[in-house]
């Protein structure tokens, strides 16, 4: 599902991970910017400083266009700016993909409106049909996180999803997402900075990446398996 | 300095060669991926490009119409011309030659900076690589509705502005100058008005919105590094639409002289 073998970015040093259908991981990067640069290396819209990126047994570095939609279409991934379609409002963007790709609009908002509330976002016609640039970071984050789950994936990539929600909505938001993922039972990779997200999410591999040069990154057991 | 001078003739030359080539390119790119329009997300786009370019400017284009429609009635009928002559006229003027460029250059100083802008915008907010790793095809989902709704647009728009400029010139003309012989040129417009004519001007309108679309997408949707250069965008898709739409202009009107 996702393999990085020895992906690093500049300022960090090498990862190498492996994620089955159903398994969590987390990667704790020193920085907000170190978690955007590997995002978007293992995306393969960055170039990486070394190694490579696999998702769902393709190269991203060598994906053709055709490849690359047909393998993206299988994926949700969340940013942490929320990466909404700036014209149009939270309730189309929360749909837009599953309706690109052939599902009704309809059941694509009644869906994506229990998923809100599931985040506790609100359901009301003056929040959904707000533009994005009128909501918080947070607000577009969890709508890109609905968007996601929307397009039932098969892996799913978030940056920092738990980064500065407010009071009450990390637990919420960490529930939802352990659930749904359990429910579904993707790969599940978050990029974080914090490490205590990890154990919130229920990680099943934990890779703490330490700052370039300083030597190989240290698998850590996972914070679910020290629970009794 | 005469080496200066060449220097900049010379890195310019290679500078517009290189968007015109590129905006060439996403045009063939953008006409192979036409089959989106039948994704509805994507048909959403194109019905408001349509509205945005063809339809919330009407009121302004039928003023700039009225105006010039007035213009040339009153010049054509001050100069001694008959009402069949100023039906000539009107059609030679208004219908092949003012309207559709008057259009085009309404739209490529409205919507062509819109667009350039908006989609150096979004590609400056990381939406555009959101969109590929959604499996949305950026191209079909922001450049094709773009391309064919402004392109509709403009043709809507010419249309428009051709028949309130001869409608509402003849009438204002006939108002002001207290003549109502004036519409006995309606009559004249309809018999000088030849099949091959309004090919000619659909054609044209085609090629004017499709390069106007085209070079307004290609500075929005090629690769920007910093906010900077989306006011640049939107200069640069104003000033190679208004090229391309007089060049093409030029190219039709010595073509109809052969």
């Amino acid at each position: 599902m996702i393999d990085l073998a020895g992906l690093a970015v500049e300022g960090t040093a090498a990862v190498t991970l492996h994620l089955a259908p159903g398994e969590v991981g987390a990667l704790v990067m020193p920085s907000q910017s170190s978690c955007d640069a590997m995002v978007n290396a293992l995306l393969g819209l960055a170039p990486a400083a070394s190694g490579s990126s696999r998702l769902l047994g393709h190269d991203v570095a060598t994906l053709t266009p055709w490849e690359a939609q047909r393998t993206f279409r299988q994926m949700g991934v969340v940013w942490r700016e929320g990466g909404l379609v700036s014209n149009l409002s939270l309730r189309l963007n929360a749909v837009l993909p599953a309706t690109y790709h052939g599902r009704a609009r309809r059941p694509a908002e009644e869906e994506a409106l229990r998923l809100f509330r599931a985040i506790g976002l609100s359901t009301d016609t003056a929040f959904l049909d707000q533009l994005p640039a009128n909501v918080s970071q947070w607000q577009r984050r969890l709508v890109g996180l609905v968007r996601a789950w929307l397009m039932e994936p098969q892996v799913l990539v978030c940056d920092d999803l738990l980064e500065d929600l407010p009071g009450g909505h990390t637990t919420r938001v960490a529930n939802a997402a352990v659930n749904h993922q359990q429910e579904i039972g993707y790969a599940s990779l978050h990029v974080v900075t914090e490490q205590t997200a990890t154990a919130i999410l229920s990680a099943d591999r934990v890779v703490e990446v330490p700052r370039g040069g300083s030597g190989p990154p240290v698998e850590c057991q996972s914070p679910k398996a020290e629970k009794p | 300095m005469g080496g200066t001078f060449l220097t900049r003739l010379g890195r310019r030359s290679v500078h517009g060669a290189t968007h015109t080539a590129g905006t060439g390119l996403l045009l063939t790119r953008a006409t192979a991926r036409l089959g989106a329009l039948r994704i509805a997300p994507v048909r959403a786009v194109l019905w408001r490009q349509i509205y945005f370019s063809g339809v919330q400017v009407v009121g302004t284009v039928a003023v700039l119409a009225a105006v010039t429609g007035l213009i040339i009635v009153v010049q054509t009928t001050v100069a001694g011309a008959g009402s069949h002559w100023l039906g000539r006229i009107l059609v030679w003027t208004v219908v092949t030659e003012v309207g559709p460029l008057l259009a085009a250059i309404v739209v490529v100083a409205r919507s062509g900076p819109a667009v350039a802008t908006e989609l150096a915008s979004m590609r400056l907010r990381g939406e555009i690589d959101a969109l590929w790793v959604m499996g949305i095809d950026p191209l079909a989902y922001l450049v094709v509705p773009r391309l064919v709704g402004l392109t509709v647009g403009l043709l809507a728009l010419t249309v428009w502005f051709q028949g309130v400029a001869v409608a509402g010139g003849l009438a204002l003309g006939a108002l002001t100058m207290g003549d109502p012989s004036l519409l006995t040129a309606f009559s004249a417009i309809a018999a000088e008005l030849r099949l091959g004519d309004i090919g000619q001007v659909f054609a044209k309108t085609l090629l004017f919105g499709g390069a106007v679309a085209a070079s307004a997408c290609y500075h929005g949707y090629r690769d920007h590094t910093s906010p900077t250069e989306i006011p640049q965008a939107g200069i640069a898709a104003v000033m190679q639409g208004l090229l391309a739409i007089f060049l093409i202009d030029g190219v039709v009107a010595l073509g109809v002289l052969r």
